[in-house]
């Protein structure tokens, strides 16, 4: 019986890591070889080389994922309130060539470097 | 020619005060501010309703950076309902606080997340 648990929760685990490794597209070596032009201003280290570019090492995955889609779109001149999509001179420029692999490949890299970015959970006044 | 030269350094140096001048935020007032970004921003690994991906990392983020994404909200060259109404709600100075308190909050040693 005590045996049966064991192999459930064991199998239940693997079943977990396996989802969890699949749902991360991105390879972040392959990142790393694509990310020259981001690092003219992202830096070599990931956290901007100026405070008017963004940090970007640490920061969640998919959340650069999804913002490099909508430079993409915002380079296509979408218009449709149904498409997300961010302006920017710099950045609709620098997305519009990258293919959806290459996209989860970035954001693997840049999400995987040591940075300075954090939640904001504990930083406020009187907040925990 | 060694005029005009001299003219245009004399311009980048200005620009480049002039940038550093510019960013006067108070990061004592913005602590009070970040109260309602702490609803989505502050709770780790928290996710968009739809589509679903995680809330950024804020905390740490430069400061110039906070200040021109908070006005691509308010200009609409962002596109996220819950945040074009935040920005929208801040004023300049506000925007300036929150940027300056925000990026006083990077540890000095980088870390892994």
């Amino acid at each position: 019986m005590q045996q049966r648990t064991i192999i459930v929760s064991l199998l239940a685990a693997a079943l977990v890591l396996g989802f969890g490794t699949a749902s991360a597209k991105g390879n972040a070596a392959a990142g790393k070889t694509k990310a020259a032009a981001c690092e003219a201003c992202h830096g070599t280290d990931g956290n901007g080389i100026a405070p008017n570019y963004p940090a970007l090492a640490g920061q969640y995955q998919d959340y650069l994922v999804e913002v490099l889609h909508e430079y993409q779109a915002g380079g296509r001149g979408h218009s449709s309130p149904a498409i997300r999509r961010r302006l920017n001179a710099i950045m609709n420029g620098m997305a519009a060539p990258l293919s959806d692999q290459d996209i989860e490949d970035l954001a693997a890299y840049f999400s995987s470097l040591p940075g300075k970015l954090s939640d904001l959970h504990g930083k406020v006044n009187g907040g925990d | 020619m060694i005029r005009s030269m001299l003219t245009v350094a004399l311009m980048a140096g200005f620009v480049c005060f002039a940038s550093t001048a510019f960013a006067k935020g108070d990061p004592a007032k913005g602590k009070l501010e970040v109260y309602s970004c702490h609803g989505c921003h502050g709770i780790p690994g928290y996710e968009t309703m739809y589509p679903e991906y995680h809330v950024p990392r804020i905390a740490g983020q430069n400061e110039q950076y906070i200040i021109d994404a908070l006005n691509e909200y308010k200009s609409g060259a962002r596109d996220f309902p819950t945040m074009n109404a935040q920005a929208n709600s801040l004023t300049e100075e506000q925007i300036e606080n929150i940027a300056a308190y925000l990026s006083s909050l990077a540890p000095k040693q980088l870390q892994k997340n």
